[in-house]
């Protein structure tokens, strides 16, 4: 325990150091602060919670094993989610081709996402808790649908706030391909919703 | 150059992300202001990022952590208890011998008086026999065939007067000593031819047939034995001493290992030299010499039995010993000491070794006793 409060009062930078060093503690506060964001971003580009805990468990055992090549110029959080991206991109194309859905049906949407259930204020009417429930799921059949290059973009900007910096070093492009595929994983969301009457 | 439509719609993106420069965020500010259509479009871009914003995020589940920990430190797989115990217990076992071996020697290194270390064992102090004439001398005496020559020539280097088995004793002292003092070429030992004799005549209660055979020089032969019978007469009453063991009469048989060690040179005897063997391999050869004796000794010729208390005892060495005696530990008692009198009083009939000035050796219940007179 006191390890691990002291390792809380580091940096990332100082982590990774300390994790070479092997510092277990240091590597366990570095999963402590970032397996949430880790999962988010994979769970909204793969559209699946099994896959996306699979994922996101091997980014940190990769970090782990890689931690040695990690050259520090790069944030601790760009570097996990590029390795993120990577997992998740390979882990599509594995289920592509073994005949997975490349969308996520509703279905799917709402086994794998109990929260969808719970949306709105929780002081809403059945039948308003209802639309939001129907609307979460377009929302998410809507960004299963984007391409693989826009989605992740947008995944990144829309649940993880990473900058167009950040995100064209996860994504190792542009900073104007990132702007591009922003502005068009949104234009296309806004179609598709209006086809479904969401917006 | 004012921007066109499309140009603006590139744009919104990053003007919904701030993403813009100040200039730029103002010329489209100035079009959109003037523009509804653009603008609703840019509304909708909002509105769905809002939305998406808007959706519950999804954090790792619980135990997520230990996953990974798992995953990246494995634990090491349990063995099963019996296939642990099988790989701990040959190591403790080797681990407490190891122990025990270098704690001993440590103990023998320090002990004050003990001559053993290192350069001394591997110092030659003196032409140790060499290895054929152990040899030749072993398959002599293995053979009963050791003359009344040889047995003077242990004699006057110091086996004289000992016991049989002390004879024996000094002989793996010195078979030790030649081993320590392995360094020593066997030809630096000057072999002495002695003639192969019938000789009547007993060493005092042994009487040995021998033929002639090439025996070397010893040196450190006397030494060892008086060392050995200094050891066994420290014992006090009450403690149980080894006590060398007479050779049965029904086997007349010195053993090969110690006659193989007892090459002497009668004519050239060495002053004492430092023992080149420590204390501890000398009480080690000393038990193999006790069990070798239980199996077969120096040749003996029995002497004239007394019977006692209905027990026979057989005088070697200057020693009555009850039949049936094979070295096994004594507890001593000396004539006139209350102990004896104690003895004396409870076995009736031993009034008479009681009285003797000679040593005795016999059992009383699941003891063995060594009854000797004061000095």
């Amino acid at each position: 325990m006191v390890l691990l409060r002291e390792a809380r009062t580091h940096t990332d930078t100082g982590l990774v150091e300390r994790c070479r060093k092997g510092d277990s503690s240091a590597f366990d506060e570095l999963v402590r602060r970032y397996k949430d964001r880790v999962y988010c971003v994979a769970y909204r580009y793969l559209g699946n919670r099994e896959d996306a805990l699979d994922v996101s468990q091997e980014v940190f055992v990769r970090a782990y094993r890689g931690i040695g090549s990690f050259r520090g110029t790069a944030q601790v959080c760009t570097w996990l989610h590029s390795i993120t991206a990577n997992l998740a991109r390979n882990r599509l194309r594995d289920g592509s081709r073994m005949g997975r859905d490349k969308g996520t049906s509703l279905e799917a949407m709402r086994e794998n996402s109990p929260g969808l259930a719970d949306a709105g204020d929780g002081h809403a009417s059945p039948r308003e808790a209802a639309i939001a429930e129907e609307t979460q799921e377009m929302l998410l059949k809507c960004l299963g649908e984007l391409p693989e290059q826009y989605r992740l973009a947008f995944v990144l900007r829309t649940f993880d706030d990473l900058s167009y910096e950040e995100i064209a070093e996860v994504m190792e492009c542009p900073v104007g391909t990132v702007k591009s595929r922003l502005n068009q994983a949104r234009q296309l969301l806004r179609d598709q919703l209006r086809e479904h009457a969401v917006i | 150059m004012a921007m066109n439509r499309d140009e603006i719609r590139d744009r919104f993106s990053s003007l919904l992300d701030g993403e813009l420069e100040a200039d730029e965020r103002a010329e489209i500010e100035a079009v959109l202001a003037q523009d509804a259509e653009l603008l609703r479009e840019l509304d909708s871009l909002k509105r769905v990022d809002l939305l998406y914003r808007a959706l519950p995020k999804p954090t790792a589940p619980e135990g997520f952590e230990a996953d990974v920990r798992e995953r990246v430190h494995p634990p090491r797989i349990a063995l099963p208890m019996h296939h642990a115990r099988r790989r701990v217990w040959p190591a403790l076992a080797a681990a407490a011998i190891l122990v025990v071996t270098v704690g001993f020697v440590v103990i023998q290194m320090q002990t004050p008086g003990n001559n053993f270390d290192l350069a001394s064992t591997s110092t030659p102090a003196a032409p140790a026999p060499s290895a054929s004439a152990s040899s030749e001398m072993s398959e002599k005496v293995s053979e009963g065939l050791i003359d009344h020559q040889d047995i003077q020539k242990l004699e006057s280097l110091g086996y004289a007067g000992t016991a049989p088995m002390e004879a024996e004793h000094k002989a793996e002292a010195d078979s030790a000593g030649a081993r320590a003092d392995s360094p020593v070429p066997a030809s630096a030992a000057a072999p002495v031819e002695v003639q192969a004799v019938e000789s009547p005549s007993p060493l005092q209660d042994m009487s040995i047939n021998t033929l002639g055979k090439t025996v070397e020089p010893e040196s450190t032969v006397g030494m060892r034995v008086q060392e050995l019978k200094k050891e066994k007469q420290t014992n006090d009453f009450g403690e149980v001493a080894a006590e060398a063991p007479p050779m049965p009469a029904s086997k007349p048989v010195l053993s090969a290992k110690a006659a193989a060690e007892a090459s002497v040179d009668v004519e050239t005897p060495k002053p004492a030299a430092p023992p080149a063997v420590s204390r501890w391999v000398m009480k080690q050869e000393d038990r193999a010499m006790t069990e070798e004796s239980a199996l077969g000794g120096i040749a003996l010729q029995p002497t004239t039995p007394r019977r006692i208390a209905n027990r026979d005892f057989d005088l070697r060495d200057g020693v009555f010993y009850q039949r049936g005696y094979n070295g096994e530990p004594t507890v001593p008692v000396v004539r006139g000491t209350k102990t004896a009198d104690d003895l004396k009083s409870k076995h009736d009939g031993f009034d008479e070794i009681f009285r003797d000035a000679k040593p005795f050796v016999f059992k009383l219940g699941d003891r063995w006793y060594k009854l000797s007179s004061p000095e």
